[in-house]
């Protein structure tokens, strides 16, 4: 053994360490991420690089077919250093099955944008796709890093997904899949980022995704979660970019985006957009979208735009709409199948009667890739009776007052919102956000959501004459619309506050809630007002007004003004000139 | 009465089969195979702690050419396993395609039915044209359409 040692080495080579997954812990030794122990093929493995190397090269000796067939990449790594065997890969009959299925010849990172009723999914995801020469994506494959769950109690997912209690595998599958789940189902928007990787090392990084196949790793939400796990699959594929290092603590999935497009990794990028944006825009020059979700519900048979006096675009497009508006519905609703081949069918036998070719242009919106980062620092001047000085930093990740270009209008999504207070030569905490959701999703003649918003956290308020940090829960539910691209929104909210200087330690309310939120250009108008009447414990009424611009300097960069006015055991007015820069 | 009972358990039987059946039935060879099945909770408590995890409980696949799902072969295309396992699962998108004469997944086929790209245009205004006879069923299976569509070529 220690001539063997002596002889080889993996000397601490950064590619060994990368293609199996090795990362300096806290003590700083290497360990590496996978917990499967099929993925090594030495006992401790997972603790040891240099023994998981001598114990491959052992086995190269031995069985290179047991070894080459199972970890491919790693045997030609190896011998490609060393030359132990003269087994050829082309002799894995499985193997060989594999690529010549997926044909690797290019591959696309691609980003989940959020949907729009559901914050969060604002972190979004990635995957990544991988395009044979053909280029046509439906016929690509896509590889994706995901936790297997089962659970459906809410509270037990999240705290195994945060704690590494669920087991995560790569899996491959047909790229058109991954559209129906994302696009047509999840109603989320696409980005496809091509990556600058040659074929030859996208062969690699399909050899390594076999190498993965049916290996599993403990999910951390937070840090080795989907997007991280992902970047091995790059990194590999080229020995010399480190993008698995680039991260501390935390990954957000469109933050490993921004990163390759820094290290010009980036070489294009294509927008496709979600079943629900089609209809959208479909439809735009539709005057009659009633005729649509008509058609679509079979209400109105879908002959009859045949026979009206309109353009044949605008019948094409009526049609067009009302086949994905039924596709959209039978995900909402339970449609007996045969009811609805029917529908189908009978839409698009008189979709082809027109003789428009449908080849709609769908505006790509602003990249996601260029939007402002995901933390932010703040710094206020205030004024109410005195001046005051805030500070603040949040941790992840978009509001509305933030910068809106790359981000969904109306979605809100705030982790760790911290902020501190400096008043009448007192530095004092002022918040601490933990959650803060807010979801105003516009409804029209198709989509109907509900509009909702969850806060919770630590807040500074007044209760009675005295200023204290109060725990707060605040849930509320109700419906926006949009008028003159506004959007325009009216909520119902639980307030539930609690501190030892409320009559009874508590106060919980009711109340009413009303605001506009308006985008234009560089500007942001946010505005609401609303009352609460505290019914249980401390007994009080609350009314509020606040009036928001923000300004945005560069996308990373914004000043805001506020105006606050509070009527609750007093009157407060505020004034506040914020600073806001991400990171 | 007897008759009435028996009459009304197995009728009670296939409804819940049916309505099983539709719900979970996900895999298939004709239309409508993207019909909601595992629907997840999307409740707003889910929701909120849904950021939590990218999950899936789906089985864990990894292979991209498992086969045909058991449905019948085209009988006029030479055998092509991709072709049709590939029309059997974009039945919807490729009949949305056609009908609208232009599309992704009517792209691909015409790409594995080997149609010259100079030809494509015509190929295409073709099936549009023979739509109704390529769906003259809304129970039509992938075989079906692609020997129909082979027809046309």
């Amino acid at each position: 053994m220690g001539l063997l040692c002596s002889l080889y080495s993996y000397n601490y080579d950064p590619y060994w360490l990368t293609l199996l997954h090795y990362k300096k812990n806290f003590l700083g030794n290497y360990v590496s991420l996978i917990d499967d122990k099929n993925f090594f093929v030495s006992k401790n493995g997972k603790y040891n690089p240099n023994e998981e190397f001598l114990a491959s090269i052992k086995l190269i000796k031995t069985d290179p077919k047991k070894f080459a067939c199972k970890f491919p990449l790693r045997y030609k790594y190896i011998n490609y250093k060393y030359h132990l065997s003269d087994f050829n890969l082309s002799e894995c009959k499985e193997l060989s099955k594999y690529l010549k299925d997926v044909n690797p010849e290019k591959a696309v990172l691609v980003f989940a944008d959020a949907d729009m009723n559901k914050p969060a999914s604002m972190f979004g995801h990635t995957f990544i796709r991988i395009d044979t020469k053909e280029n046509l994506p439906v016929l690509s494959s896509a590889v994706n890093y995901a936790a297997h769950v089962t659970d459906t109690n809410g509270i037990l997912f999240a705290f195994k997904g945060i704690f590494g209690f669920y087991k995560a595998y790569y899996s491959l599958m047909p790229y058109y899949d991954k559209l129906k789940q994302y696009s047509d189902k999840d109603n989320r928007d696409l980005w496809e980022y091509g990556l600058k990787l040659n074929k030859k090392q996208i062969e690699n990084m399909a050899l390594h995704i076999w190498e993965l196949k049916d290996i599993y790793s403990d999910y951390f939400f937070f840090s080795e979660n989907c997007s991280y796990n992902i970047l091995f699959l790059i990194e590999v594929a080229d020995p010399n970019l480190h993008v698995t290092d680039d991260y501390f603590l935390t990954v957000i999935p469109i933050d490993t985006v921004k990163d390759l497009k820094s290290k010009g990794m980036i070489v294009s990028y294509n927008y496709r957009p979600s079943l629900v944006t089609q209809i959208e825009t479909i439809s735009k020059p539709v005057r009659n979208k009633t005729l649509i979700v008509k058609i679509a519900k079979g209400q109105i048979p879908a002959f009859y735009v045949l026979t009206l006096n309109i353009t044949e675009e605008k019948k094409a497009r009526i049609l067009d709409s009302a086949v994905r508006y039924l596709e959209y519905l039978s995900k909402k609703i339970y449609i007996d199948k045969n009811e609805y081949t029917k529908r189908f069918i009978s839409i698009l036998k008189a979709r082809s009667k027109i003789k428009y070719i449908s080849n709609y242009q769908y505006k790509t919106p602003y990249n996601p890739v260029n939007s402002h980062n995901s933390k932010r620092i703040s710094f206020t001047l205030g004024h109410d009776d005195i001046n005051y000085v805030k500070m603040g930093l949040r941790l992840s990740y978009h509001t509305l007052i933030d910068p809106i270009e790359g981000y969904k209008v109306g979605s809100s999504l705030a982790f760790g919102n911290f902020e501190a207070i400096f008043k009448n030569n007192e530095l004092k905490v002022n918040r601490i956000g933990l959650v803060e959701i807010e979801s105003l999703t516009k409804r029209d003649e198709f989509f109907k959501p509900v509009s909702w918003k969850v806060f919770a956290g630590f807040y500074r308020k007044n209760i009675h004459n005295k200023n204290k940090l109060v725990f707060e829960i605040n849930p509320g539910g109700g419906f926006t619309y949009e008028i003159k691209k506004a959007l325009v929104y009216a909520m119902i909210n639980t307030d539930i506050n609690l501190n030892s200087d409320y009559n009874k330690g508590y106060s919980f309310g009711v109340g009413i809630e009303s605001g506009i939120v308006k985008y234009d250009g560089n500007n942001a108008i946010i505005m609401n007002l609303g009352i609460n009447r505290y019914f249980l414990g401390d007994i009080h009424t609350k009314r509020y007004f606040n009036f928001n611009y923000r300004f945005t300097v560069n996308v990373q960069n914004a000043l805001a003004l506020d105006y606050k006015f509070e009527d609750e055991y007093q009157i407060n007015r505020k004034i506040e000139l914020n600073i806001f820069h991400y990171f | 009465m007897k008759k009435l009972l028996v009459i009304g358990s197995i009728a009670a039987m296939v409804a819940t089969s049916a309505f099983a059946g539709n719900l979970r039935d996900n895999v298939g060879c004709g239309l409508g195979t993207t019909l909601i099945g595992d629907k997840g909770n999307d409740s707003i408590v889910m929701q909120v702690l849904a950021a939590t995890t990218n999950g899936t409980s789906g089985n864990q696949t990894f292979g991209i050419s498992s086969g045909t799902l058991g449905c019948k072969k085209p009988s006029k295309v030479v055998s092509n396993d991709k072709l049709n396992k590939f029309v059997a699962d974009n039945m919807d998108k490729l009949a949305m395609d056609i009908s609208a004469g232009h599309g992704e997944t009517l792209a691909a086929v015409a790409d594995m039915l080997k149609v010259p790209v100079d030809k494509r245009a015509a190929f295409y205004a073709k099936l549009k044209a023979n739509f109704s006879k390529i769906y003259a069923s809304n129970k039509v299976e992938a075989a079906d359409v692609i020997d129909s569509i082979a027809e046309n070529i």
